[in-house]
This record gives structure tokens, sequence and C-alpha cells, in this order.
């Protein structure tokens, strides 16, 4: 095994640590090759993540869930049966457009999910295009 | 490393897997420094290209080129850089990512889960160094570069000990303890000193149990990760010589877990704060709710104050604690549907309790039919203010059929008493407690109400709403919750007086408060005094001090008279010697000068149980033989002056209706005698004169004071007796004393004489029991009385010393007054009367005869001649 000795101050006290430095360069090799591979897996991981979480929070900010199990319940304490059929629609053209508003987020979450699984194939065929072809 | 030691969560394992030895260490680093160098050499990579095409295109002045598709379709150089340094800022974000995911989260810990158990690894062990956060990991290596650098085979507790000390948290909590760093390293030093040699460190099987202990105490606690306090914890523990050498410091393991959990409580409180403001962004603060079904409730709005609303502003406290009442009421809410009310004495924190579950509302913590509705504190001063009954009635009946409409409101009605009687008319009529109670019991809303258990069992529990709510005892928190809650106020406290509170101090705030202040209680007695220490000690030593135990115990000695702080020297003198000063007053009575003696100095030093008086005395002996003189002059010797004794002569309380004069009478609710003195001078001597001519049930009351140290007045205060020094006389036995002395019987016989028979006649055995001594008062001899005979004739002379006449009275005259005063039956009375038939007289006589002037000299010759001699 090839080692190289670097020096170390220790506060104290320099001593001669063993590196093994072909360890360290093939470490630093497989990092680069494991770059595509993390890109789909923990990469993507991460990025599926934050996009639920994008779409949850803005389903508790619109209060959706609170507007769907409150569909029979009258607003404003309207309990007269002409009350409770003006909120029934009220309420669910309010649940439309605020589906409305969700669908939008998830579009964007979606356009920017299928930005990220091409964007790695379209950055290297694209250098390799117009540097190799 | 024992493969034995890995923890098991879930039939998942956890071993620490990292290698620190020296090697591996400098590996790390290395890679470290690599990786770092790839990702800024990428990162440069990638501008360069950037450059590179931004240069080619705009400087060159093709930027419009970008735009058409000839420009992305036919292959050319600066398209070509465009694309790589994409690549590159994927790659460095690739390369952040990664170097940042080295923290792994602790799995979550769920009730349904077994606790962690030790063994076997089962399949491939999680890394628990992954879990630790990053000054954690520091620390260990710390702990490895200390071992190597000792040349130690090992790395021990002690190592981990030194290597959390170079992290912030610990520092802090050493800190709060008052000891400097520099003031640790001898006692790291000898644990470093007894371990083995050797190369290359490992993990030590201690070391490992540390690790895997803190690991532990993390996941239970609902960490993220595993901080360094609690390897800090978890090593101290582990070092028996580290809590010795703390012991030196008067610090005790509690004191120091207290610390740290101080430190840990305001990690928590920051990290509380953070994930409330986020959960409070979709709490509404208006009266309309989220679902948009309740109405506007403009009367409601009027009288009452919008807990929810304020706790989405942060304006109210953060609860610390009292999980257990917060959950019995949620259980009542929930599963009994029913309406509660807490019951607990002023400042236990029922109102921060109520605080409590308006937070837990905003963060919709809470049962579903709490979910989504506002808490609303009805204020009844608004409410009832410049109404009668009749209307007041009206008012809050429009308000319940607000709140009924509304369907979304929790109502908190704070000290509900008062609401009951009143009435709006004769005495059938429906007053406003039935009213409430009647809108309760049809479902229209919840009622979360406070009381007091006395206001509660007078006017509450008796009245329609004492049927319809729950009740649930809100208890004073216990020193060591309380020491929690402090912790979590002491931040404000802190910031607004700009001081520094050390650990000692916080403590003593507490126990001295839960000692002295009876009137209050915890946890609010603790904030009080720990404000007002505050502030005295930023008025006292400026901005920006330390506030140490001392600047507690002054304060608290201010305030109750009693003397806290530490022993100083010459107080020190004064107690060593203290038979010495007292003998100074009372002649003879060794026996009982020795006890008071000692029992003052072992109150003192705080080495008496906490739960009596000071001392509770029996003297017992003819008149005359200095009983009350001793109890007197303990008072000037150490409570500074005669008068700091709270004398009650006995035979003034012969008939059982006195017990009135002492403790109060309950019809009109007043203090009384005995109880008013000692609250208002807690720290003085108690002397019951005559005891045996009292009532025998006034005795069954000291009983009590002697067990407890506590007595109740009429007025349901509490009096605290522990600071007192309790001392009854009695003339009981006299006969039988006297005929036994005159046999030179020994006086311990006499004594248990006295007692097993002479004494069951006057009082009970338990009440005898019940002191810490009986001490019998010999009578005096003929040598007693001639040295009393001299204190006399000092005490005259002190009195003429005053006029600037000097007085001698010569040895052969106070013989001759000793005998003709002494008398077995009646002790040194009869000598003052001697005294002042035979001297002061005398005296008298020759100043208004003669004309003595200052500067003169008197002397008394034998056979009572006064002669005056003349000042030149």
């Amino acid at each position: 095994m090839f080692r190289i000795f670097v020096a170390i101050n220790l506060e104290f006290m320099t001593s001669a640590i063993p590196i093994d430095i072909f360890k360290l360069i093939s470490e630093a090799i497989g990092w680069i090759l494991f770059f595509p591979v993390w890109w789909y897996t923990r990469g993507l991981v991460i990025v599926l993540r934050s996009s639920g979480q994008t779409i949850k929070n803005q389903y508790i900010n619109l209060g959706l869930g609170v507007w769907l199990t409150n569909l029979f319940v009258p607003m404003y304490g309207t309990t007269d049966w002409a009350g409770r059929i003006i909120s029934f629609f009220v309420r669910l053209f309010v649940i439309v457009v605020r589906s409305v508003a969700l669908l939008f987020w998830i579009i964007l979450v979606l356009i920017f999910l299928a930005a990220y699984i091409l964007l790695l194939p379209f950055s290297i065929f694209g250098f390799a295009y117009h540097l190799f072809l | 490393m024992s493969s034995e030691n890995s923890v098991i969560i879930n039939s998942k394992s956890y071993l620490w897997l990292e290698k620190f030895d020296r090697v591996s260490r400098t590996f790390s680093l290395f890679k470290q420094r690599a990786d770092q160098v790839l990702t800024i050499g990428a990162m440069l990579l990638g501008l360069l290209a950037l450059g590179m095409a931004v240069f080619d295109l705009f400087i060159r002045g093709q930027g419009h080129e970008m735009l058409t598709s000839d420009f992305w379709l036919e292959p050319n150089l600066t398209a070509g850089w465009f694309f790589f340094s994409l690549i590159c800022a994927e790659f460095v974000a690739y390369r952040l990512s990664e170097s940042s995911r080295r923290v792994r989260h602790l799995p979550k810990r769920l009730y349904k889960n077994a606790p962690p158990t030790f063994g076997l690894p089962i399949g491939r062990s999680e890394n628990i160094a992954e879990t630790f956060e990053n000054a954690a990991r520091k620390a260990v290596e710390g702990a490895f570069e200390f071992a190597e650098r000792f040349h130690h085979a090992e790395v021990a507790p002690v190592h981990l000990f030194s290597g959390c000390l170079e992290a912030e948290k610990p520092r802090i909590v050493l800190a709060r303890l008052g000891v400097r760093f520099d003031d640790l390293k001898p006692a790291i030093e000898k644990g470093l000193a007894s371990l083995a040699v050797g190369e290359n460190a490992n993990l030590s099987t201690a070391g490992n149990e540390i690790i895997s202990q803190s690991f532990i105490y993390a996941y239970e606690h609902g960490q993220d990760l595993v901080s360094v306090l609690d390897l800090f914890q978890k090593s101290f523990h582990a070092e028996p010589l580290l809590a010795d050498w703390l012991m030196a410091k008067e610090i005790t393991v509690d004191q120091f877990d207290h610390a740290v959990e101080w430190v840990r409580i305001n990690e928590n409180l920051r990290f509380r704060y953070d994930r409330y403001r986020r959960a409070a962004l979709h709490k509404p603060v208006g009266n309309m709710n989220r679902a948009m079904t309740s109405v506007a409730t403009p009367l409601l709005d009027r009288v009452a104050d919008d807990l929810t609303a304020d706790a989405v502003y942060g304006r109210l406290p953060l609860l610390v604690g009292r999980e257990n009442e917060i959950r019995e009421i949620f259980r009542a809410i929930e599963g009994g549907g029913q309406s509660v009310v807490l019951v607990g004495p002023p400042g236990v924190g029922k109102e921060t309790i109520i605080a409590g579950i308006a937070e837990r509302m905003v963060e919709e913590d809470v049962p579903d039919v709490l979910k989504d509705k506002r808490l609303v504190s009805l204020s009844l001063s608004a409410l009832l203010s410049g109404a009668n009954p009749a209307e007041a009635q009206e008012r809050l009946m429009s308000v319940l059929s607000e709140v009924a409409r509304s369907r979304n409101i929790i109502l908190v009605v704070n000290d509900i008493e008062k609401i009951t009687g009143i009435t709006s008319g004769g005495e059938h009529t429906m007053d406003l407690a039935s009213v409430l109670a009647d809108a309760l019991a049809r479902g229209v809303t919840w009622l979360i109400a406070t009381s007091t258990p006395i206001a509660f069992s007078e006017a509450v529990e008796s009245s329609a709403l004492g049927r319809i709510l729950q009740k649930i005892n809100i208890p004073e928190t216990n020193i060591s919750d309380t020491i929690d809650v402090l912790e979590s106020k002491m931040g404000n406290i802190e910031g607004q007086n700009n001081v520094i509170f050390s650990f000692e101090a916080l403590e003593k705030c507490v126990t001295f408060s839960d000692r002295y202040l009876h009137e209050s209680y915890l946890p609010n007695k603790a904030i009080e005094l720990a404000k007002e220490v505050a502030l005295e000690a930023r008025q006292k030593k400026g901005a920006n001090t330390f506030v140490g135990g001392d600047d507690v115990s002054k304060v608290m000695s201010e305030k109750t008279g009693i003397p806290l702080n530490k022993v100083t020297e010459d107080e020190k003198e004064k107690l060593l010697h203290f038979e010495d000063r007292l003998h100074g007053r009372v002649i003879g009575q060794e026996e009982a000068v020795k006890a008071v003696s000692a029992a003052l100095r072992r109150a003192r030093v705080e080495l008496r149980s906490g739960k009596r008086p000071i001392a509770n005395f029996l003297f017992l002996g003819p008149t005359g033989v200095g009983k009350t003189e001793l109890a007197k002059s303990v008072a000037e010797a150490y409570f500074g002056n005669e008068k700091a004794m709270l004398r009650f002569d006995m035979s003034e309380y012969q008939d059982l209706a006195s017990i009135h004069r002492l403790i109060g009478n309950p019809d009109v609710k007043e203090g009384g005698l005995l109880t008013e003195a000692v609250r208002q001078e807690p720290f003085s001597i108690v002397l019951l004169d005559e005891l045996e001519k009292a009532h025998p049930n006034i005795l069954n009351l000291f009983l009590q004071v002697m067990d407890d140290g506590r007595l109740t007045d009429a007025a349901g205060r509490t009096i605290d007796f522990t600071s007192t020094i309790l001392i009854a006389t009695s003339n009981a036995g006299t006969a039988f004393i006297q005929e036994a002395v005159k046999q030179n019987r020994p006086i311990e016989e006499i004594k248990t004489q006295l007692l097993e028979q002479e004494l069951k006649t006057i009082y009970r055995p338990e009440f005898l029991n019940r002191f810490d001594a009986v001490i019998v008062f010999k009578p005096l001899t003929l040598d007693d009385v001639r040295q009393i005979a001299y204190l006399m004739i000092k005490q005259v002379s002190e009195r003429l010393e005053m006029k600037g006449i000097k007085f001698i009275a010569e040895d052969a005259v106070v013989e001759e007054l000793a005998k003709k005063g002494f008398d077995p039956l009646f002790g040194a009375r009869p000598l003052r009367r001697v005294i002042q038939e035979n001297v002061e007289d005398a005296v008298a006589n020759i100043m208004l005869a003669s004309a003595v002037k200052p500067r003169d000299t008197i002397v008394l010759k034998a056979g009572g001649q006064v002669g005056v001699e003349k000042a030149v």
C-alpha cells in the first residue's frame, strides 16, 4: 500500500500520521461517478419530498380540508332551510375555486419535478452535442 | 467495541460505527478537505464556463443570437460552455446535499413502541454517530484527542467529559453553577492520571455505555439529534471523581442535573417558539373560524378577551409542564362532554394552564371538539359593571345566546365564585350561576372556570354550577417542577433587569420561598422572589452582574428577618461561645444553657429538620431560678434585643374561649395574638410562661406547632413556626424538685421521676414527648445567689453610671445581701426585694439628702452604711 506521511500539528507536538492516498483518490473518483446515480436516487427523493410538502402546505393554507368537512354546515349560523341551501352552494363554489388554486400549485410542482428529471440528461446531452458534434 | 452493546429500538440495532483514532480522524479530515476542493473547484469551473458564455454572447455583441433556434441547434462552443456550467451547478448541488446528509435524525418515539433494549445487533446496524449533532461529534473527537495526547489505552468517561467542555452549551452549564473552567482542571487531571497507558486509544466499555445512554436519552425525550448536553450529563454521571469534585464546591449531582436541564429548557423554548409561530400562521384571529360557520358576537367581544387571538400574537406566557392536568381537562371535555373548574390556590398557575390550552388550540393540537374554536375569557367585571342584578342577568343571557349561535366559542371564566349569589330578586329567583349552569346543561358550549379551594367549597360547590362542573385540582408545583418553571421564566427576568442568575440563586429562590413564604403558592412566589432579587441586584450592583445565592439570602432576610446568609466570622465566634454570653446573665443552670446554645447552633448551620420549630424546650423548676431570665438572655444575645421575645402568660388562657385570643376568632376572620405576632416576626422566641395554668385544649394547639411547625389561624392563613424557638416554663412539680434536691438526689434521677410520675397528672405524655428537651432548673444555692447579687449590684451601678455617678459595693455587704436574700423556696426573687430595700432605697435617700454630683462615688459599706466620696 502506498502511503504518504503528513505532518499534523496537534497543539503541542508534530507527529507523522500515515494517510492512504490511494484510498483518498479512489473515494474522490467514487463521488464523481456516483453523481448521476445520486441524481435519480437520493436527489430525487429529496425533490419528491419537498414537492409533497409544498402541496401539503398549500392544502393547509387554502383550508380545503376545513371547507370539505363543513360542506353541509350552514355558514354564519343561518340554520333556516334557505340559508342551508345558499350555504351549500356558496361552499361548493368556494371549494371549486380553492381546488383550482390547489390544482395550479400541483401543476407547478409537477412541472418542476419534470424539469428536475430531465435536467441532467439534457445538460449532458447539450454539452456533448455542442462540443463534440 | 463489544457488539453486545448495540441499542435495539423497534428491532433495529444502533451502534457507534465511527472510528475516531488518529489515523481515521486525519483521514476524514483530508476527505473533508478533498470534498471541499472538489466542490469549490466545480463551482469555480461552472462560474468560469458561465463567464465564457456570457462573454461570448454579450461582450462580442451576439446576445440576440441566444433567442434564435440556430444558436441552440447549431453546435457551437458558447452554448457548450453554457451547458457545462449547468452540469457544474448540478454537481455542486449534489455535493452540498451529500455533505449535509451526514446527520441522520433519531428514530421517532411512539407511545406504542417498546422501550429500547441492549443486545446483539440484528442485521446491519445503523450508525449512532450520525445522530449526533455537530458539537457532540466534535466532543467525541476531542475525547479521542485527549486520550492520545496523554497516551491512554482507552477513551474513558473523563475524556468524553473534557471533550464536551470545548462546546458552548456545557460551558453555559458550568457558568450557571458558578464554576470556572480552570477550577475543573485539577479534578480532570486527577482522573486522567489514574488511567492505563497504551497506544491507539479505543472507546472503553464505559465510554461506549455513555454514548448509548445519551442516544437512548435523546430518543426517549423525542429529540431530533443527540445533543452535546446529553453526552456531557451522561459522562458526568459515569465518572464519580467529577461528582466528588463538585461536592467539594458544594454542588450536588442533583443541582448539576437541574443546571443541564436549564440549558435544555431554554433550547426547547426557542425550538417550540419557532414551531409555534409557524402553526400560528393558520389560526384566524377574528371571530370568524376557518369553516366560516360562526356568527358575529358584538356583545361578547365587548365583555371578553379572545385568548386564542392573544396566543397567536404571542401575548400569553408559554406553559411548562402540567401535562397531567391538561390531559385531565381534555379528558373531561372530550370524554365526558363536561365543563371543568380548575381549583387551586392563587399563584399555582391556573391561568397559565388556560394560556397553555389556548396555545395548543392555535397549534390545533387538541381533541376534535376543540379544533377550529376560539377560547374566550369572559370578564366578570366588564359583564357586571354598572348593572343591577336583573340587567346583569340579561347581559349574561345575551352573551350566552351569542355563544350558542356562534358555536365556535369555548368560554373561560376566572374566579367563577364571583358569579354566584347575584340574584335578580327575591329568594326563589334565578341567580347568575344558574343561568350559566342552565346554558351549560343545554350543551351550548364548554366552560373552563377557575376558583380557589376555599371559594369553591363555600360558594361554587353547593350552587347549580357545582353540579355541572367537573372539579380538577391544580396542586402547588413541587420543588423540582418549580425549578423547571423558573428556569423557563428566567430568560425574561434576566433580560428585563440585565442580570445573570447562577443556578444557586435560582434554586434558593425556590427553596426559600417554599420554606419561608407561606401566604402565597409555588410557582408564583418563587417567580416573584426571583424578580425582586433581580431588581435588587441591579440596583445595588449595577447592570450585567451575576446574581449569586447570597443575593437571594439577603433579600429574603430583609423580608422575613431570619438570618439566611452564610455565617460570618463574627457570628461564628458568637455562636461558639454562646454559653459564656448566656452566663453573663444566668447564673448556674449549666444544663439549660448548654441545651439552648446547642439548639441555636444547629439551627444556624441548617442541621435541623426544616419542618419543626428550631427547638422546643420545657423549663421546669421552682420560681425565681432563672427560667424566664434564660429566655430573655437568649433573645438579647442572639436575636439582638430582649424584646425579640413573644411572651404569653398562660395564666391568661385558663378557659377554652381564650383560644380565640391566641389564634383569632373565626367569626371575624382576624388573626389572634399568637398567630399575628409570629406572622410578623417569624424569627423570634415564643415564651409560654406558666404553661400548667393553660386550659388543656390550648395545650393541644401547641402539639401541632411543636410537631409540624405550623398553625392555621382563624382567617385560614398558615403561620410558620419553623423559625421560632418555643420555650415553655412551668412550676409544676416544684415541691417535688425542692424536696429531692434537699435529699441530694442526682438531677437525672429527679428528672426521670418528674417525667414518669409527677408531670403525668398535668401534661399528657404525647405532649411531653414533643419537647426536644425537658430541662430541670435546680434550686439556687447560696453561692449562686451571691453571684446573682453581684450581677444585680452591677445593674444598679450601670444605672447610676448613666447619671455620671460611680457606685462601689464592698464584698462584705454583697455577702450580707446574698444571705438576706437567699431563700431555697423562692430562688432569687427575694434577693431583688432585698437589693431594692437595702441598696436602691439607701442610694436614693443619699442622693436626695446630700448633693451627689456627677463624677462622685457612692460607696456601700458593710452594715448597710452608705458614703459619698466627692470627686476632686
